[in-house]
């Protein structure tokens, strides 16, 4: 790390997380894309706290083992890196956290019941329902 | 008057409980001069009654470290497509996702036939080495991605982003061209089955390649 970036890790480090909100917003829009990088780190660390302490305690209420936490805490991090790295706005970096690691958790409690589907279905299997008959499906020969 | 000191005051406790506390003076600042002793005595009697906040237990210590190893990755991460190949391994090992079973679930989504699933197979395989412009990845195929991980395709958009001025990315390999394919019958049936193949190749070649209005 040179003389310039650790000025500018010194800056960031100071600076509230609306602040650092601000600069990220602006990193994003502007393609800055190192400055973004130091933005993004250093809110997902501030945000640890919370995202630890919500996989926690949802993954308590669903019964989840420790590791299940711990790969809910894993993914959630690297979707909190992802998230805070878009152009548009997006929740306080809490807020968000708090989403991501919900979210997490109940991928791990789906993906732990026998029998339950771990990716979303490819499309809805709907058929038009005419005359109470599925209109597409076979039809009776008279 | 009372209105805003009550405002005021229940801004301060919403940022306490989102973590995002702005030092007290800021909240003093936005009532007037009479009121804040006031205000700095009730945020006091709440602060007081919460108490310190809790060390983490030792469960919680190891999913920080955990997490803190997820943020250095990220950190080093300097490929041409940003953190996403990190991001699509991370979510398919942590919930016990096999690789076929996304490329099965890709085919699906853009009815990919036989022949076209073999170069889907490899492309999606090259991303997730990080072998592919993050910027050259088709929006149709994030969104995808992101209805089958269930997560926002924007975030995958995001991750897709590399922090490092652009550069070429490892030469990608060549398209399959089907010669283990059984002889056609007819002439014909030749000439449409070699289209056909064509345009599901290009097809998926345009996903993974073709830019994100492709």
């Amino acid at each position: 790390m040179d003389e310039n970036e650790r000025k500018i890790e010194a800056a960031i480090g100071s600076m509230s997380n609306g602040e650092l909100e601000v600069v990220r917003r602006r990193a994003a829009h502007d393609g800055e894309g190192e400055l973004l990088k130091v933005c993004v780190e250093r809110l997902t660390v501030r945000a640890l706290p919370v995202l630890v302490r919500v996989s926690h305690e949802r993954g308590r209420a669903a019964n989840l083992g420790r590791e299940r936490v711990n790969l809910a805490v894993e993914e959630a991090t690297a979707r909190l890196l992802a998230a805070l790295g878009r152009t548009d706005t997006v929740p306080a970096v809490h807020r968000l956290a708090t989403e991501i690691a919900t979210a997490c958790v109940e991928a791990q409690a789906a993906g732990r019941r026998p029998g339950r589907p771990r990716l979303a279905p490819a499309k809805p299997d709907l058929r038009l329902v005419v005359d109470g008959r599925a209109n597409g499906g076979r039809q009776d020969r008279g | 008057m009372a209105e805003l000191f009550e405002r005021v005051f229940w801004r301060a406790i919403d940022d306490l409980d989102a973590g995002e506390a702005e030092p007290l003076d800021r909240y003093l600042e936005l009532v007037p001069t009479g009121q804040r002793d006031e205000l700095a005595q009730l945020l006091a009697a709440v602060l007081a009654a919460r108490g310190p906040a809790g060390a983490p237990t030792p469960a919680e210590s190891e999913s920080y470290a955990r997490a803190l190893a997820v943020i250095q990755q990220a950190s080093e991460a300097n490929g041409p497509s940003g953190t996403l190949p990190d991001l699509l391994v991370r979510i398919r090992h942590g919930r016990g996702i096999e690789r076929e079973t996304v490329i099965d679930a890709l085919a699906e989504r853009f009815e990919v036939g036989r022949v076209g699933q073999r170069t889907l197979r490899r492309l999606y395989h090259q991303l997730e080495w990080g072998q592919l412009l993050g910027s050259r990845l088709s929006r149709r195929l994030l969104a995808a991605l992101g209805a089958i991980f269930q997560i926002d395709e924007r975030d995958l958009d995001a991750a897709s982003r590399s922090s490092e001025p652009s550069k070429p990315a490892a030469p990608t390999l060549a398209l399959a061209r089907g010669s283990g394919r059984a002889r056609p019958r007819t002439r014909r049936d030749a000439g449409a089955e070699t289209a056909a193949v064509a345009a599901e190749e290009e097809l998926v070649r345009r996903l993974f390649t073709g830019g994100r209005d492709a």
